[in-house]
């Protein structure tokens, strides 16, 4: 029919290799006594346990969801193993320490945990499976009073902020795939930035699957003192398998008085091939909660991974004159589905969101934006704006979008936008005419059309963002 | 609980029963068979609860927990009725008025249509078009999932039918007048619309669903419920006008399902107005099912108190080089709801769809409420659509600038409010409705200006 006709050539996965390494696992399958266990070898206090066993005990009540946009076969949570850890698993003083084996995994993955070659004013906490295998910068860190550790350690280190905030945000009961990871959860990364400090450096944590038949379940808790501000990025990947595995995090934030929280995402968790065989379910909760006056929470997403993506990064804005902001890429290919947007719901008065989302699909995916914007009687003067695009690359591939809006009060005011269209010939043809290739002239038209979100990455984070958006489509239109 | 108590056992079925056995031997078997298969699918699916997701919004609840009997003619002054029917005097072209339900000849009219359309009642077309009646009858309105539809299909009496005949251009308007009057009180009404324009016909259908005024143009305070279903087809190269006026009264529950079937470049425009009833539900589907239709369709909901008005659209593309364009607009004042869900699916095939979807709000009171959520479902690449939805509040601009004039401040919002309309208004080309609902907003605002001295929502 057009010069652009879909044809999608395979495109390697560069990260799909596997370390071979030997593993301390759990036994396969989920009852009280693999909580039991996790929790033991975590060598976790009571209150822990305590918190694991409600979340399991709510779990067992509940049924998995069946409202996104998504078709998977069941998923059998007793063939999945909760705990799998590196060994050994001694406690590490310093990364002179850590595995070579684990070093060599992510220096491939272009994190390389050695500070001497580390990205300069980025700390990263490094996550394979099950564990935190290193934390780099925590002195520097700790120097300006910023706790920057795995969420074990966490736990051990300081029992108080844990017990006040976990779970405060994304309750237990919350949803399945909440309380599934509630239960079981094994590690992740804890950000504490006390009052009235600004991180001096960004912070991230890189996550990486490596066992072919373990569940992630991280958990991911950063909490903002009053007038604290943090810049958190996250990246994640995983090797090539057949099977499918499940990876279902939890993330809260907690932004107090004028706190402000930036969550950068770039998810290239493994998607499958070509005809949609394995690659990773990503179910994830992520939620904010802005506490305080005048606080602010941003997400920011590039989603270009994941065999099927089920995440609404969310913002509570409690108090007045609080900011939620979402900006998204989402980019499906293959048989890839994609069921993602947010959730703002404005409690405060004169509180502010900003969504802006951009929906691309090629191949034979489906791509959805499913956002919720609610604005509770007493959030007077609240303000939101929505804007979602969506772009499609071939005749085989869907774009859905499904906003839910609910107003409760007068005094709001809300705007929703949204736009399907695909690359035009013209557009392509104007290019060519100037002596740019076809699939440099694509390259540019979908940068231009995430160009709103990807401005809003930290600079490191957009340029791997916009070569891998790149990478994504090459051969997809032609 | 009573709610609950209704899905284990339908509190209609003796009189379904009773009702089929009346009538047995009386009708063609098809439609015996059609009573009996709609109020089976009925008594499976109970009525809709919030937990069902097309009903989260709107609860029928006050519906399910009462049972309502058929209204008749009872006692009923026909000629007292024929004068207060609001807009009755003024509908020219062709009319057919059912009172509580029953087709009243005295009230009807279609001494000024020529030739080229038939219009009468449906239990007289199922005799003299019995073919055609049979082939359409339900042929959109499918009753699977849907209880209001399987209901009305159980109790299926009576209602309007017309065929634009090829090729024939009707001036005149067709006026179909669902009239509750008294005696109304628990009492139901189904109306059913049959519309056949054939192939390069050209027609207006204007369906009004109102409560009888007494004598001095009051309305009653009847809780009955209306239960209405219309399908046009609409065949290659038609083009069919459609006005719905939705004036029941303040208790009323009233829910109505159109469907429409557009084939080969016809044309459906279509314009709802809902001012009435405390819940009221207007569900439209379209189909495309031919290349180059078009589809408008345009509306205004004017809700005040507790009242609830829900809008629900599903336009189906399903094949290439269509237009669909929706608009609505409510205006909600009171502790009002205002409901709208409109649902775009373009089709694997359906390239060159051009599709555009509007919804915008403006609460005048801060107890109004709105949820709206327009919906894209696109599975071709080569297409344009887009939707756009607001909420919000005259603007303090705007009424500053017009103090500034020298009008009140209640002068100011009832202009800026008949601005906010007139985007709809200023589509109806048939005069008489055009009036009515500028004299309906008119009231409802000098109502609001006189009840709230300011005590309004604006600030400044």
């Amino acid at each position: 029919m057009s010069a652009i006709a879909a044809s999608l050539a395979t495109q390697e996965y560069k990260y799909g290799f596997t370390t071979d390494i030997e593993s301390d696992v759990a036994p396969r399958g989920l009852t009280e006594d693999t909580i039991r266990l996790i929790s033991e070898k975590k060598g976790e206090p009571e209150f822990m346990l305590e918190f694991r066993l409600k979340a399991f005990r709510q779990w067992l009540k509940m049924v998995e969801p069946t409202w996104p946009n998504v078709t998977y076969p069941a998923i059998d949570y007793q063939d999945i193993i909760y705990y799998s850890a590196p060994k050994p698993k001694k406690k590490l003083n310093s990364l002179d320490e850590v595995d070579p084996e684990l070093l060599d995994t992510f220096a491939k993955l272009g994190i390389p945990l050695n500070e001497q070659k580390m990205l300069a004013n980025v700390a990263v906490d490094a996550i394979f499976d099950s564990v935190s295998v290193a934390t780099t910068y925590r002195e520097k860190l700790l120097e300006h009073g910023v706790i920057f550790c795995s969420f074990s350690e966490a736990v051990k280190d300081h029992p108080e902020l844990i017990k006040k905030y976990l779970g405060t945000v994304v309750p237990v009961g919350d949803n399945y795939f909440a309380a599934l990871n509630s239960a079981v959860f094994s590690d992740g990364s804890f950000v504490y930035i006390p009052k009235g400090v600004k991180s001096p450096m960004d912070l991230s944590s890189y996550f990486r699957i490596n066992n072919s038949e373990s569940g992630q379940f991280e958990r991911t808790l950063i909490i903002c003192e009053e007038g604290a501000s943090v810049s958190y990025l996250e990246g994640c990947t995983a090797p090539k398998f057949d099977k499918n595995q499940l990876h279902a995090a939890v993330v809260e934030l907690i932004a107090l008085d004028n706190a402000e929280i930036k969550y950068s995402t770039v998810q290239n968790w493994y998607a499958g091939d070509e005809e949609g065989r394995g690659g990773i379910y990503n179910f994830v909760t992520k939620r904010g909660k802005c506490q305080g006056k005048n606080s602010k929470i941003s997400w920011t997403q590039v989603e270009t991974g994941s065999a099927i993506t089920w995440k609404y990064p969310s913002c509570v804005l409690i108090g007045d004159n609080s900011v939620g902001e979402f900006y998204s890429v989402a980019l499906t290919n293959h048989r890839q589905q994609a069921d993602t947007g947010t959730k703002m719901i404005h409690v405060g008065k004169n509180t502010k969101s900003t969504i802006v989302s951009k929906g691309i699909s090629a191949g034979k995916s489906n791509n959805s934006y499913r956002g919720l914007v609610k604005v509770m009687p007493g959030a007077e003067n609240a303000r939101s704006y929505t804007q979602c695009d969506s772009m499609l690359i071939g005749q085989d591939c869907g774009a859905n979008t499904f906003p839910y809006i609910e107003v409760s009060n007068n005094s709001s005011k809300i705007e929703h936008e949204a736009t399907t269209s695909k690359i035009s010939e013209e557009q392509i043809f104007y290019f060519m005419q100037r002596g740019i290739p076809q699939e440099d002239a694509i390259s540019m038209i979908i940068n231009g059309f995430c160009k709103e979100v990807i401005r809003e990455l930290p600079m490191e984070f957009a340029v791997e963002a916009q070569r891998l958006l790149g990478l994504k489509l090459e051969n997809s239109v032609g | 609980m009573k709610a609950e108590l209704s899905k284990s056992k339908n509190p209609y079925a003796e009189t379904f029963a009773e009702f089929a056995e009346a009538r047995a031997g009386e009708t063609p078997s098809w439609l015996a068979g059609k009573r009996a298969a709609g109020f089976a699918e009925f008594e499976k699916l109970g009525f809709p609860t919030v937990r069902d997701e097309e009903w989260k919004y709107t609860n029928v609840a006050r519906v399910a927990e009462q049972v309502f009997t058929a209204a008749d003619l009872a006692g009923l002054d026909l000629a007292l009725a024929g004068k207060s029917i609001p807009f009755y005097a003024e509908s020219e072209g062709a009319r057919l008025v059912f009172l509580n339900g029953v087709f009243v000849p005295e009230l009807s009219d279609t001494s000024k249509l020529n030739g080229g359309i038939e219009v009468s009642r449906l239990s007289d077309a199922i005799t003299s078009n019995g073919d055609l009646v049979a082939r359409h009858l339900g042929s959109l309105a499918k009753v699977e999932g849907r209880a209001f539809t399987a209901f009305n299909d159980a109790f299926l009496t009576d209602g309007a039918f017309i065929r634009v005949k090829r090729g024939q251009a009707i001036e005149q308007s067709v006026n179909l007048f669902f009239v509750t009057g008294p005696q109304s009180d628990h009492r139901s009404t189904f109306p059913r619309t049959l519309v056949v324009a054939e192939e390069a016909s050209i027609a207006t259908v204007v369906e009004n669903f109102i409560e009888l005024c007494d004598e001095r143009g009051r309305f009653g305070n009847r809780t009955y419920l209306t239960d209405a279903v219309a399908e046009f087809i609409v065949e290659p190269g038609a083009n069919l006008s459609h006005y719905k006026v939705q004036h029941e009264g303040a208790k009323a529950f009233h829910i109505a399902d159109t469907h429409v079937s557009l084939n080969r470049t016809s044309v459906f425009t279509s314009l709802s107005i809902a001012l009435g009833g405390q819940v009221s539900r207007h569900q439209v589907s379209v189909a495309f099912g031919g290349e180059g239709g078009e589809c408008r369709l345009a509306g205004l909901y004017l809700t005040a108190d507790a009242q609830v008005a829900d809008t629900h659209i599903s336009i189906d593309h399903a094949v290439p080089r269509c237009e669909s364009e929706v608009t609505f607009r409510g205006v909600l004042d009171g502790k009002s709801r205002g409901v709208f869900d409109g649902k775009v699916l373009v089709r694997k095939d359906a390239q060159l769809t051009n599709s555009v979807t509007s919804n915008k709000n403006l609460l005048l009171s801060n107890d109004a409420r709105v949820d709206t959520k327009p919906q894209l479902e696109i599975f071709a690449d080569d297409v344009k659509c887009g939707h756009g939805a607001t909420v919000g509040q005259l603007e303090n601009d705007e009424i500053f600038y017009l103090l500034s004039r020298g009008l009140t401040p209640e002068q100011a919002r009832t202009l800026l409010t008949y601005g906010f309309a007139r985007e709809i208004t200023d589509g109806i080309k048939v005069a008489s409705i055009k009036s009515h609902l500028d004299d309906v907003i008119g009231a409802r605002m000098a109502k609001r200006n006189t009840k709230a001295q300011g005590h309004d929502g604006t600030k400044g």
